[in-house]
């Protein structure tokens, strides 16, 4: 037989209990006094609970109303001896009450885990961003891209006139079938009527140029360096990876379920003030210089044009330039693509490009006349 | 243990406690009205037992939890005949002395509660385990568990009632009233019963429900309701927190209809 220690509690005893010794004989409980007092309670009329502030507290109890006893055990390892030497009869509703315990304890543990998993998880999606994107702009398939980018160009469309006819059009794509050589994509390329110096790319491989922006270039090599800045846009999904990025997870599950419309909204949206990352610039930047090269250009025209640019910028009343706006040309990013240009090996030939003729033919090109 | 204490005043209460010498006591820094010349006072990270830096490290953080302090003030007789050393109560309401012996070696306090006693008790976190208690018994859910042997000093506000409750007698408490119990004592919440009562009852949506055995100290005006009749409730009744609050009632009282065990 084996004893275990609990307090008696009774209408004759303290609040607190007394201290007494219980063990099961037969179908009796026996409960000791220190005195050597003892009492048999027989198993059938045992109530068993759990109680306590913590709620680890097996109560047994018996009698009635005014007369009711109990024995509590607080004692985890008390209560199992307990249970293992209770008579079949009650042994069930002790195991009840013994799990009841463990419960509480497991419900915690199952809070605090549930909880430092989604902290976990929150810090892994902050620490490893960049990567996540990547890969759910790794996920959506090339169609989806491409219709994508139609449906911004059709946006575009509806606010400028866009040509890929003409001569500006023909010595645009002539370059850029130069650069993107061997490309998973099919480029499109377009001539925007729009008087202000940029360029842009859309996803699957649509090539807008402004009218502006083949104004302000000297020549078709400095062009060339726009152009194969924002090819690196495309072939590295960085307009993705960026609308993944602003747009977040909501539309994560629209691109990666192909639900075009939804996106192509946030796309329009951003179009006009989506800004790559300073790191996917640098990425487009150094990329783009060795495709230039691997195309035969003069890589340098990217660094002249921001030069002349910046300088235009900086005169007293000095126009805003759209162009340096998505991309600051700060000293340092000057001075980086400066010297790439000078380590890269270029067998260049000319661009074979009648430069004047491109930029007269321009006049053309008159602006889209609201209805 | 020999000092003897007596408590003065009504509802402003202070505690007079008269060391022997060489004997020290415990309360929380802050507390001391008054005390005689030659009672030293020194201040201990956590609770001034003289264990190591990091289980006093992690002593005074679960104290702060439990609304103490960081840190404890240590009161010794330095001379060699009694002096005396006297804790003022921070708030109306009375200062009661519970010798931990009486109660198991362990008492269950409502947070800020203890005011000082015999060095070497532990002022240790009691986590609510059950959920909806935590949430809607307004003593949220984490209490003060007081263990260790001597004598302990605990305050609340209002006055306080000692309630001896049989096995299995329950009473019914108002939220926020409960300022202690023992540890044997079950502390759950209730909902009031009727849609009517919980809305125009005043009691709110629960009850705390306590159920012996053991012995329970019911406090008649906790101290949010004393600031909330100063400073008058009609500024703070923004009501974006009490629908948040609505919201969050129905959820657990639909939970609770549930699963009984949540």
């Amino acid at each position: 037989m084996s004893e275990v220690g609990g307090l008696l509690h009774g209408p004759n005893f303290p609040v607190a209990g007394v201290p007494a010794r219980l063990a099961f004989h037969g179908e009796h409980l026996r409960v000791t006094l220190p005195g050597g007092a003892f009492e048999d309670v027989p198993v059938e009329s045992l109530e068993v609970s759990v109680t306590g502030f913590n709620e680890d507290t097996l109560q047994l109890a018996w009698g009635t109303e005014a007369h009711l006893h109990a024995v509590t055990i607080a004692d985890l390892e008390a209560q199992r001896v307990l249970f293992e030497h209770a008579p079949a009869s009650v042994a069930k509703r002790l195991k009840r009450g013994h799990s009841t315990v463990h419960w509480h304890r497991r419900k915690w543990k199952a809070i605090v885990g549930v909880l430092a998993g989604f902290v976990l998880l929150a810090l892994v999606a902050w620490w490893q961003s960049e990567a996540i994107t990547m890969w759910i702009a790794n996920r959506v398939s090339l169609e989806n891209e491409v219709r994508i980018g139609d449906s911004a160009l059709e946006q575009l469309r509806t606010k400028h006139q866009l040509t890929d006819q003409g001569v500006a059009a023909e010595a645009v794509a002539k370059i850029g079938a130069r650069l993107t050589e061997g490309s998973r994509y099919h480029y499109r390329w377009y001539v925007s009527d729009d008087r202000q110096v940029n360029a842009f790319a859309l996803p699957g491989g649509v090539v807008v140029v402004n009218a502006g922006m083949i104004e302000a270039a000297a020549s078709a090599e400095e062009l060339a360096g726009v152009l194969a800045h924002e090819v690196q846009h495309v072939e590295h999904r960085h307009t993705l990876q960026q609308m993944i990025h602003t747009a977040g997870w909501a539309a994560v599950l629209a691109v990666v379920l192909g639900d075009v419309s939804a996106v192509t909204t946030v796309v329009i949206h951003q179009l006009g003030s989506l800004r790559n990352s300073r790191k996917l610039e640098a990425q487009a930047d150094v990329e783009g210089m060795k495709a230039l090269a691997r195309a035969d250009i003069p890589p340098g025209g990217l660094v002249s044009l921001f030069e002349r640019l910046e300088g235009q910028r900086r005169r007293p009343g000095g126009p805003a330039i759209a162009l340096l706006l998505s991309h600051p040309a700060t000293e340092e990013r000057i001075a980086g693509l400066r010297q790439l240009a000078g380590t890269l090996h270029c067998e260049c030939r000319p661009m074979d490009i009648d430069w004047p003729a491109v930029k007269s033919s321009l006049k053309d090109l008159q602006p889209k006349v609201e209805k | 243990m020999s000092w003897q204490y007596r408590i003065e005043g009504s509802d402003l209460q202070y505690v007079e406690l008269t060391l022997s010498p060489g004997d020290s006591v415990i309360g929380e820094p802050g507390a001391m009205m008054y005390a005689d010349e030659g009672v030293s006072i020194e201040t201990h990270m956590g609770d001034g037992d003289g264990s190591g830096v990091g289980a006093r490290l992690t002593a005074g953080f679960k104290r702060t939890l439990t609304g103490e302090n960081f840190f404890v003030s240590v009161f010794k007789n330095t001379l060699s005949r009694p002096l005396r050393v006297c804790f003022a109560a921070p708030s109306p309401g009375k200062i009661i002395a519970i010798d931990l012996a009486s109660v198991g070696g362990a008492l269950i306090c409502q947070r800020g509660a203890f005011l000082g006693g015999t060095r070497g008790v532990r002022v240790g976190l009691a986590f609510k385990k059950r959920l909806r208690a935590g949430m809607f018994g307004g003593e949220g859910f984490i209490m003060q568990r007081l263990a260790g042997s001597g004598t302990v000093f605990i305050h609340a506000s209002g006055t306080l009632a000692p309630l001896d409750l049989r096995a299995g007698e329950e009473i019914k408490v108002d939220t926020g009233c409960l300022a202690a119990l023992q540890t044997t004592v079950s502390y759950d919440v209730k909902y009031v019963g009727s849609l009517k009562t919980s809305l125009l009852g005043g009691e709110g949506l629960f009850l705390a429900s306590v159920k012996g055995p053991g012995t329970v100290w019911l406090q008649s005006l906790p101290l949010q309701r004393l600031r909330a009749a100063i400073t008058g409730m009609s500024q703070s009744r923004a009501l974006a927190p009490r629908l948040l609050y609505l919201g969050l009632v129905i959820f657990v009282v639909i939970a609770t209809l549930m699963g009984k065990r949540l």
